[in-house]
């Protein structure tokens, strides 16, 4: 215990102390030059301890565990499922993003309920595990299935749980709070990993022996009351459940103040206080909207909507919603998106020229800046249009359009340099380059420097199929 | 104090990240950042996922578009935000019932949230 007070947060750590622990015999079995490069990467969170192939031998088993502990996160990592679609919930360093960086974006659980009738239950199954959208060059998708017992008979959630394991290989949560229910459900899909919901302080016992007897990992639900969560973990620690998730209880509306307050209040004991015991993952449940006797639809998705999105930047680990609208759930994927995003790492991408489709020497020559979201959203319009271009992206040190053309880190004299460099007059036999339309201001400059016609293009890149279609090939070649 | 707010989607994260770090360094006690932040979460609406008719899996713009600045502005909120200037009704009248409600003391706390998983819906 005295060792766990002492732990080092994730910035004190430095590479030092990692590379003390190592072989040093910079063996480069790794990948990297040397041990202390090795450890210095798994310092920035870029690398883990077991990704270096010697010291999980027998002969550094003290090390590797020394290293383990050095090395571990505050909030546990726990493990939802098998293969290649586990779920790894919690696993955070820092109570802020800007402290480090997140890890494990929150997965996004949609519930099945087992009063389903086979068809409907088959089509939401199918529709929560086909929903994705592309981002920015990266699918977001939907990443578990919650089944929910409503209707106490342990044979109607065996086979309910049994009809969605077949559909599906997405991580499942058996939600019941009634033990022979449980296991009743567990027995057929035993080596699925699937999490347990939920420990209370009336059923610990039985849900304890099934987490232990399945090897699953076990949520501990006491809805606002911190108190009694932190001492059933202790009870069940003790018990021997290691793989724990906490509830602290969602409340949408009224509670909703509250229940981002007690979130934050376990976060906080666990990074400014070091209470271990409240280190596990937690869990949120926007789903309890649905407990409103509101009775439009609309409505309740739009509290649920945004108490998932406000649970999101307050610390849920992991999240069980209902409504399956895109409306709903597209703003959670990118938030979550961009949340998790390492705020160390400048969001830009190679500058250079990207050929799409086939051009020709009269295809048309766009330029772009390399701040990565403009960048990604105007490839992905240039493709999902099938339009045969070069596209120029031009070094504007990672500012968007509008920023990069404010702080002259696109200028007319970049573009002329861009064009140059690049051989672009090589490329194609014409002399039109198309900017971006908010930069339009520069055009006349552009021209001047560069000598090539500069035809505005759309303030948005949505815009682009469109533009081509009334503006190429230009008019006065 | 204008920090920027820029759309979900759009950088979002940066803003947010920027209020919580000013808050913080000036309840911390940085003389410089200890005044009341403004947001213009009305920049929700440049998000093309905000406005544009997209595949119906993606749901009506009506409902997308001003969920996607109420959940800019309440995200920004969280970080600390102190005057917001918005567009649309629906994202109005939800920012102020959630201010209101972050805003009461010692508010009751709802029973039988554990519920959820017995519902019928």
């Amino acid at each position: 215990m005295s060792e766990r007070e002492q732990k080092k947060t994730i910035k004190e750590i430095s590479p030092i102390d990692v590379y003390k622990l190592l072989p040093k015999t910079n063996c480069k079995e790794c990948g990297e030059a040397n041990c202390m490069a090795f450890a210095t990467r798994v310092v920035n969170g870029e690398l883990a301890v077991d990704n270096c192939p010697p010291v999980t031998k027998e002969e550094y088993r003290v090390n590797f565990s020394r290293l383990e502990d050095l090395m571990a996160p505050q909030v546990r990592t726990i493990v939802v499922g098998t293969g290649d679609r586990v779920m790894k919930l919690g696993g955070k360093y820092v109570l802020y993003r800007h402290e480090f960086t997140y890890s494990n974006p929150t997965p996004i659980a949609i519930d099945v309920s087992d009063d389903l009738p086979e068809d409907e239950c088959t089509a939401r199954v199918r529709a929560v595990a086909d929903f994705a959208y592309n981002y920015i060059g990266r699918e977001l998708r939907l990443d578990a299935i919650a089944i929910r017992s409503t209707r106490h008979d342990p044979a109607a959630f065996a086979s309910a749980v049994t009809s969605v394991a077949a559909l599906t290989d997405l991580p499942l949560i058996l939600c019941t709070y009634d033990a022979a229910n449980m296991a009743a459900g567990l027995a057929h899909i035993r080596e699925r990993r699937p999490l347990l919901y939920a420990a209370t302080k009336d059923n610990w016992k039985e849900m304890a022996e099934l987490a232990l007897r399945y090897g699953c990992p076990l949520v501990v639900s006491a809805p606002h009351d911190i108190a009694l969560l932190r001492s059933m973990v202790k009870t069940l620690v003790e018990y021997g459940v290691v793989d724990l998730v906490l509830d602290p209880g969602t409340a949408v509306e009224p509670g909703l103040s509250g229940t981002i307050h007690t979130f934050s209040q376990i976060r906080r004991a666990v990074f400014a206080d070091g209470d271990e015991l409240l280190g596990y993952p937690l869990l949120g449940t926007p789903i309890t909207a649905w407990l409103s006797p509101e009775i439009s639809h609309e409505l309740i998705q739009w509290k649920e909507a945004c108490a998932a999105s406000m649970l999101l930047s307050r610390y849920a680990d992991l999240l069980i919603i209902h409504s399956l609208e895109g409306w709903v759930l597209l703003p959670q994927l990118i938030w979550r998106f961009n949340i998790y995003t390492d705020p160390r790492k400048p969001v830009s991408v190679d500058t250079g020229v990207r050929t799409f489709g086939s051009p020709g020497k009269d295809a048309p020559v766009l330029i772009t800046t390399n701040y990565a979201l403009t960048y990604f959203t105007v490839e992905s319009d240039i493709k999902s249009a099938g339009i045969d271009c070069f596209l120029i992206v031009v070094d504007t040190g990672g500012n968007s359009v509008e920023s990069a053309v404010a702080g002259r880190y696109l200028n007319a004299e970049s573009m002329a340099a861009a064009l140059k460099d690049n051989k672009i007059a090589e490329l194609v036999n014409h002399r039109h380059l198309i900017i971006p339309g908010l930069a339009a201001r520069l055009s006349g400059e552009t021209e001047e420097a560069s000598g090539w016609h500069v035809l505005v293009g759309p303030k948005d890149s949505s815009g682009i199929p469109a533009f081509l279609k009334a503006h190429w090939p230009p008019k006065n070649p | 104090m204008d920090l920027t707010t820029v759309a979900l989607g759009y950088g979002l994260e940066y803003s947010f990240t920027i209020h919580e770090r000013a808050r913080h360094a000036a309840l911390m006690g940085d003389t410089e950042l200890q005044q009341p932040t403004i947001s213009a979460s009305t920049n929700a609406w440049a998000a093309r996922e905000a406005w544009m008719k997209m595949d119906k899996k993606y749901g009506s713009r009506v409902l997308r578009g001003p969920l996607w600045e109420t959940i800019n502005a309440l995200t920004l909120l969280l970080a600390g935000v102190d005057i917001f200037m918005m567009m649309h009704p629906a994202a109005i009248r939800t920012c102020k019932d959630t201010i209101r409600m972050f805003a009461e003391k010692d508010a009751p706390v709802p029973e039988g949230v554990a519920r959820w998983v017995t519902m019928k819906i």
